[in-house]
């Protein structure tokens, strides 16, 4: 019994460092999104593209940086159950999929009267 | 009745079923803004040439909401935290700061709305193109629209970038005297003669240049003169003439492909923030007694509120540089 109690407090002081030290952790995310963000504002009057399409794919690739940073460490995505990553995957999918249809119906050139 | 597994995991989930259920419930939110980026995209790709806005969004607010709802998002997690670590003060402190950055969000998003709607633009006949308008005029209505009922023309303050130009109208303007005038000066100064920009010129026969100069009162007008943004504390006025007037609106979602997408992604990303900041406000001021009866069932439910939170900070981190900056 005894032997139950101390292990039982051992966990929870590790518990409890555990979390203290996610607090740390998530203010440095903080920043790191802080930057990215002043990146996706800034690098356009710093570097002047002659194609603006590069504008275009730097700025999607900072906010993909940030979004992962946000899903993976405010959402815990990098330690999640198995169905939940299942779940995800599927509606990406499903995001993919009505993006593909879209698409589809764009460039089908029966439905040009349409556009 | 006892709702099962909402503190302990289910044991074939692996999960407890609010974190099973707020999942759900995102899948299906990835697909509804997933389609909504689609129809952006496509929008988008579907523009004639030249005809995309660029830049028309003031990106300072954009970029002011994108600060407030990161910082809400650390809040919020941190809240989380102080949850499991037994300190409810802390919490409470964090969970405020999370719901004063939703009001701050909201207020910032009315700001700019409510700009929007008091911006006038016009697009004028032009039976060259196939689409039956040519250029366009952005501006300011000098008074109320009603007040033009029983006239033949609108005065408009024009704002000193039009935002939305054809190329051939942007390639005639660099032609203009005054456009050439002071890209002499600059050249001659040693500065790059692409800053000219001596304010609006206009080709078509229906918007008359009258001399006069007019100071918009907007807010958003002060703070870009004061910023430097805006070199025109001025605006001039033209007078554009309603017979020769393709459509003209206000900054509404049916002003064009562009305003009719901004509103509807950024309205119903605002729906999800004020649903958000309801469901949080809840447990942070009507529910707190869990925190102290059931700490780990509090827990949960703070975890599956912020997980709401952070998925509409996702989806603003892809608005804000798809719809201000891009």
């Amino acid at each position: 019994m005894s032997e139950e109690v101390t292990h039982t407090e051992h966990d929870d002081s590790h518990e409890i460092e555990h979390l203290k030290s996610h607090i740390k952790f998530y203010w440095i995310i903080f920043w790191a999104l802080i930057v990215g963000t002043i990146l996706t504002v800034g690098v356009p009057y710093l570097i002047h593209f002659e194609n603006h399409t590069y504008n275009v794919i730097l700025g999607l690739a900072i906010a993909t940086v940030k979004a992962t940073l946000v899903s993976l460490f405010f959402m815990h995505l990098s330690a999640e159950k198995k169905l939940i990553y299942g779940m995800i995957a599927l509606a990406v999918f499903g995001a993919i999929a009505l993006f593909i249809l879209t698409a589809l119906a764009y460039w089908d050139h029966s439905l040009s009267y349409y556009w | 009745m006892q709702i099962p597994y909402e503190v302990e995991e289910r044991p074939d989930t692996g999960v407890y079923n609010a974190k099973l259920g707020i999942w759900l419930f995102l899948a299906s939110e990835i697909m509804l803004f997933g389609g909504l980026f689609s129809a952006y995209i496509f929008l988008r790709l579907g523009a004639p040439e030249g005809s995309w806005p660029d830049h028309i969004l003031w990106d300072l607010p954009g970029l002011i909401n994108t600060a407030i709802l990161i910082l809400s998002s650390v809040t919020v997690v941190l809240s989380y935290i102080y949850v499991k670590l037994g300190d409810f003060n802390k919490f409470r402190i964090c969970m405020i700061i999370t719901l004063v950055s939703a009001v701050a969000f909201m207020g910032i998003k009315s700001f700019e709305y409510n700009g929007k709607f008091k911006h006038f633009g016009a697009f004028m006949k032009d039976t060259s193109k196939p689409q039956g308008y040519g250029e366009q005029i952005t501006g300011h209505v000098i008074g109320d629209l009603s007040d033009y009922d029983d006239k033949d023309y609108i005065l408009v303050a024009a704002d000193s970038r039009q935002p939305i130009d054809w190329l051939s109208a942007r390639e005639l303007k660099k032609q203009s005297p005054a456009h050439q005038q002071q890209a002499a000066e600059l050249a001659a100064l040693g500065e790059d003669a692409h800053d000219a920009h001596p304010g609006p010129v206009f080709n078509h026969p229906g918007i008359i240049a009258t001399g006069d100069k007019y100071k918009p009162k907007s807010w958003e007008h002060k703070i870009k003169v004061a910023l430097g943004k805006e070199k025109h504390k001025e605006h001039d006025v033209f007078k554009v003439m309603k017979d020769q007037i393709f459509r003209q609106s206000m900054f509404t979602p049916g002003y064009n492909a562009y305003f009719a997408i901004y509103f509807t992604m950024t309205g119903l990303h605002a729906l999800h923030v004020i649903g958000g900041a309801l469901v949080l406000g809840y447990f942070c001021f009507f529910d707190h007694k869990r925190f102290f009866t059931n700490r780990k069932h509090f827990a949960n439910r703070i975890e599956v509120g912020g997980l709401f939170w952070h998925f509409v900070d996702l989806v603003w981190i892809f608005l804000f540089p798809i719809l201000y900056l891009l």
